[in-house]
């Protein structure tokens, strides 16, 4: 029964880990572009949703904590203009290195100005006890802490509704154009800046949603960055960089492996649940780079 | 070496087309910079000699991270081996003097460079990436664990003495002057071995390479060994330096600021002056976010906390100007400027 508990944990919190490697792998299909920021990017989420349900502009808890989400996904919009206009296209054409390296200058602006901004205390959401209570929901003898049950929720619409823009509707399809070819797209009449900086737009909302979360999970402090980034990097790389449904089930499964094997490996060597991820990362880096749906690479002289 | 040089550089002999320093007034230069810095701890007080050796500590771990970056091979775990070489000094160093303990760091650190540096063999470029973050989070769990029965994980290191003679302030100090200058004078001749020439077919592509009948496990073990050694002896100095080392000191964002700061703004594949230089901006950038937030904190009550912030938000400027601006980095700059002196005044 506990393992039952410990998986079904596991599933919960593996769909806000696909939400952040969705984050990670839709800038990296579209626009080529390895996102080393997107733990900055939870981090910048959480602070800005804790600063706009502060102020309490409705009484009712959840739905002031569902405004702060909105109101902060509309200032991630205004980021990712200025990220896609300001540092990447200048880059654009140059070596991945170079891109690489912007993206870390961007965690590094964006985590360096949340510090600035408010400090390293530990902080929790306004009313987040009244919206995520203490005392977790009982079925049977499974104990969910109600966090997992609305992270799920919200990460299965965020997740549904982006694979119904990409998949079925003409903007997904000028997408999925530009990330096979950029020029070919071009000719066809699809503005590739215009497309940029919408994956950058939804990679924020999707990263903001996983700060949500980790923020009412963990405590809002800088350390969700780490988390951010251990959590999305190997979900990610277990369904294929370049593949978003792929992205989802690399997060189900890395909540799987966490919260079972980890869990268990923490029994016997107190600590070593928080290095499991990278474990489990290294592991499939080795025996299978390209992730199960990620399209291999081939490389030509 | 490889540059293409300006019209009016004539090389009339192998002798001189492979010669070191290209010109008298190098010498001339290299003395006076000698010199210079041999008299510094005359002149300056202590703090700022301290700050010297904190360069040539930082110097030392990005060149080596340099020597790597530019053969195509990314780490970002080369602060945990810097830990690994400050820890083995620390574990080490009252048992055996610093002139074995040095070296035997930085071969602990090459081997454990070395063992997380052989997936490269199979994945490319920013997979990389991903693998060294592991290695770098993972390294540093194993140093916490190694340390979890010592109160705060800190571990102490005895100081620096030959036969009870214990070194005192310059002589520290021109001790790490001598070991930068020894390692810096070898990584600047890699270019001319068969590393060197090995890592540039890498890093165009290590395929091509191959069938050129470059030895790619031979290779890449190898730049990462040497790579490793050298973060390991700069952990083992800062392990001497500091006398005391925890694992919070070489935490993941340092791994990034090596990378970023050090090799990209400091210059890509100018592994002595751009590794110094970058290294010059990470330590200034440190004592200037110091001295603005001590000098601020009075009035502004709740910038105290966030030196490390500030620090974080001017890196990650810093980073992205060079990036538009200046892509080859600062070495750049200085070549820029060395290349108009050289035909100065008649550049045509």
């Amino acid at each position: 029964m506990v393992l039952l508990e410990k998986l079904i944990l596991g599933l919960a919190a593996g769909t806000i880990y696909g939400v952040m490697a969705l984050s990670f792998v839709l800038i990296y299909r579209v626009g080529k572009i390895v996102n080393i920021a997107v733990g900055d990017m939870v981090l910048l989420g959480s602070y800005l949703i804790f600063a706009f349900s502060g102020l309490r502009l409705i009484g009712n808890p959840a739905m002031n904590l569902l405004l702060g989400l909105v109101m902060a996904s509309f200032v991630g919009l205004i980021i990712a203009i200025a990220t896609e206009r300001f540092l990447m296209r200048p880059l654009y054409g140059q070596s991945i290195l170079a891109l690489i390296m912007m993206t870390v200058a961007l965690g590094m602006i964006l985590r360096g100005f949340t510090i600035v901004e408010w400090g390293t205390i530990l902080r929790v959401f306004p009313g987040q006890h009244e919206v995520f209570p203490p005392v977790p929901l009982k079925v049977g003898v499974i104990e969910i802490p109600y966090v997992y049950i609305w992270s799920t929720v919200g990460s299965l619409i965020i997740f549904g509704s982006f694979l119904y823009l990409f998949r079925k509707t003409l903007f997904g399809f000028a997408m999925r154009a530009v990330s096979l070819n950029p020029e070919a797209a071009a000719t066809h009449g699809i503005s590739i800046k215009r497309i940029y900086t919408y994956t950058w737009m939804i990679g924020y909302v999707a990263a903001f949603l996983a700060g949500l979360v980790l923020g009412a999970i963990n405590g809002i402090n800088v350390t969700i960055t780490y988390l951010g980034l251990a959590r999305a990097l190997p979900a990610a790389l277990i369904g294929g960089l370049d593949s978003p449904g792929g992205a989802m089930l690399g997060g189900l499964l890395l909540g799987l492996i966490e919260h079972s094997i980890g869990t268990y490996l923490n029994m016997f060597i107190p600590g070593i649940r928080d290095i499991v991820p990278y474990i489990v990362l290294l592991i499939v880096l080795i025996v299978k780079p390209y992730g199960l749906f990620g399209t291999e690479r081939i490389e030509r002289v | 070496m490889s540059e293409s040089r300006p019209c009016g550089v004539i090389k009339e002999s192998y002798e001189k087309d492979m010669a070191f320093f290209e010109k008298p007034f190098h010498y001339f230069a290299i003395g006076i910079l000698t010199a210079i810095l041999l008299l510094v701890p005359y002149m300056l007080p202590e703090f700022y000699v301290n700050i010297l050796m904190l360069i040539a500590i930082f110097g030392i771990a990005i060149m080596g991270l340099n020597l790597l970056t530019n053969a195509y091979l990314f780490s970002v775990m080369h602060a945990a081996l810097m830990g690994v070489g400050a820890f083995t000094t620390a574990f080490i160093s009252q048992q055996v003097p610093f002139y074995i303990a040095i070296p035997i760091s930085g071969i602990m650190a090459a081997l454990v460079s070395v063992f997380f540096g052989l997936p490269s063999l199979r994945i490319k470029v920013f997979y990389l990436l991903f693998s060294t973050t592991a290695a770098q989070f993972i390294i540093e769990w194993i140093l916490n664990w190694l340390t979890r029965d010592i109160p705060g994980s800190a571990v102490y290191t005895s100081p620096i003495a030959i036969a009870n003679h214990q070194f005192t302030m310059p002589e520290k100090y021109y001790l790490y002057l001598t070991i930068t200058a020894i390692l810096a004078y070898l990584i600047a001749h890699i270019n001319r071995t068969p590393l060197g020439k090995a890592m540039v077919m890498m890093a165009e592509k290590d395929y091509a390479a191959q069938v050129q009948g470059v030895n790619l496990l031979k290779f890449k073990t190898l730049a990462f060994a040497i790579s490793g050694f050298y973060a390991g002896v700069a952990g083992s100095l800062w392990s001497y330096l500091l006398g005391l080392v925890t694992p919070e000191h070489f935490p993941f964002l340092m791994s990034w600021e090596l990378l970023g700061v050090g090799v990209i703004v400091g210059g890509l594949g100018s592994y002595v002056w751009g590794s110094i230089l970058g290294s010059i901006m990470i330590i200034v950038v440190t004592q200037l976010t110091t001295i603005i937030v001590s000098a601020l904190a009075p009035h502004l009550p709740w910038l105290g906390a966030s030196a490390f912030g500030l620090r974080a938000l001017m890196y990650g400027v810093i980073i992205a100007l060079i990036l538009i601006l200046e892509p080859r980095g600062l070495a750049s700059l200085l070549r820029k400027v060395k290349r108009y002196f050289d035909l100065w005044p008649f550049s045509y």
